[in-house]
């Protein structure tokens, strides 16, 4: 029983920090190895997980909530590779719990600054690759930037991840919408889409696509890519208040 | 599309997903292959259809030529979701869908001849969304069979 809680504890911080599914059943099995014990039957959602097998005379069943699913690859790599040495025998069972703690407090791996600056980075070059010209990079830049600058102040006060999309998205998508209608630009399409881009869930979608290509995690990818599309309609209605009161 | 603008485009789609990969979190040392797969999916791309290659294949081979990549640069057991999702994103799945949703919302709000311009539209973006999302899956998934057939594992369900 506790080898199955500990083997959870690990699996859980690979889902709940952006890891695949297929991750997080490998590394609840890497744990289990660890133990010498073999998994049961493990079942994922995404916002639970059931593990079935025998225990001692008898078949036990352990359901775990899985938290909120936030984004520190840092965190779920660390996870990952703590479980490839517990197969390995490299770490005794003693030692786990505060291997999971360290693993646990490990930092977003880059600060607010550098992330503001990607975010614009990344609406410049999208806004480029879309056909937009080099006005149009300029207002998706700033407009990215500076919407990427209340996204952590909004995640800290607690606001969901779609709510926080359409206020990020109305930020970014308004300031872009802005610079177009004082005609900086005429390539209106690429400004405004590049604007809200680093509000992309690029990790929801592919974990969603690699989990129904692998077919086994088939519900959980479908609910990650139904979550994603979520998200998009989130950004979209942004993009498209932002485009009435362009045109 | 000369070569020039093919390259071109393959550094935008690279410097692009490097910029991505550090708002997904990406550690350091991912930043790197990021850039280079973001790089390959989009010149791939681009050069499969400036030789005649239609859109969709083109997407399918960029999205394998992708997966190839990440593999053969982070020899890692899984290639990474984040090297995937930053290097996927430019072959522009996702700009397919904003056109599709604001080209539905245009058809709520048209009538007379703008509602069939409207309609023609959301029919056309749906579909695009529709055949790059496959394309993308379809290669992403001929990728993975590839790595796993060449590093001869067996587990499918784990890729």
């Amino acid at each position: 029983m506790e080898a199955i809680e500990r083997a959870l504890d690990i699996a859980l911080i690979v889902m709940e920090n952006g890891g695949s599914t297929a991750n997080a059943e490998r590394t609840f099995r890497n744990v289990l190895r660890g133990y010498r014990q073999e998994g049961g039957t493990v079942g994922w959602r995404l916002d639970l997980v059931t593990v079935s097998g025998a225990g001692d005379d008898r078949t036990l069943t352990v359901v775990r909530a899985i938290g909120p699913v936030g984004v520190n690859l840092v965190r779920a790599s660390a996870a990952v590779v703590l479980g490839e040495r517990m197969a390995r025998g490299e770490i005794p069972p003693a030692a786990l719990p505060s291997e999971i703690a360290r693993v646990r407090a490990l930092p977003l791996p880059y600060k607010r600054g550098p992330v503001m600056v990607a975010s614009a980075l990344t609406a410049a070059f999208i806004c480029r690759l879309l056909g937009g010209d080099l006005p149009a990079v300029g207002i998706a830049f700033l407009a990215g930037g500076i919407g990427a600058f209340f996204r952590p102040v909004l995640r800290a006060a607690g606001v969901p991840a779609a709510p926080l999309a359409i206020v990020c998205g109305l930020i970014s998508a308004s300031l872009a919408g802005l610079g177009l209608r004082l005609g900086l630009s005429p390539t209106v399409g690429p400004a405004l889409v590049a604007s809200v881009f680093y509000m992309v869930p690029g990790i929801a979608l592919i974990n969603g696509f690699l989990d129904m290509v692998s077919y086994r995690h088939l519900l959980i990818g479908l609910e990650r890519i139904a979550s994603a599309a979520l998200l998009f309609l989130a950004l979209a209605v942004a993009v498209a208040f932002a485009y009435s009161f362009v045109i | 599309m000369d070569l020039g603008t093919i390259l071109l485009q393959g550094l935008l789609a690279g410097f692009f997903a490097g910029a991505l990969g550090v708002i997904l979190t990406a550690p350091p040392r991912y930043l790197i292959p990021v850039f280079l797969c973001g790089f390959t999916g989009r010149f791939v791309r681009d050069a499969l259809m400036s030789f005649g290659l239609s859109l969709n294949w083109s997407t399918m081979l960029a999205a394998a030529a992708i997966v190839l990549a990440a593999a053969a640069i982070i020899r890692r057991q899984t290639v990474s979701p984040v090297t995937l999702a930053s290097a996927i994103l430019p072959l522009a799945a996702s700009s397919s869908m904003f056109d599709a949703i604001l080209a539905l919302m245009r058809v709520s709000a048209s009538t007379g001849e703008a509602l069939q311009s409207a309609s023609v539209s959301l029919i056309f973006n749906a579909s695009k969304l529709f055949m790059t999302s496959l394309a993308i899956a379809l290669g992403l998934a001929f990728g993975l069979v590839i790595v796993k057939v060449i590093r001869g594992e067996h587990d499918w369900g784990t890729m």
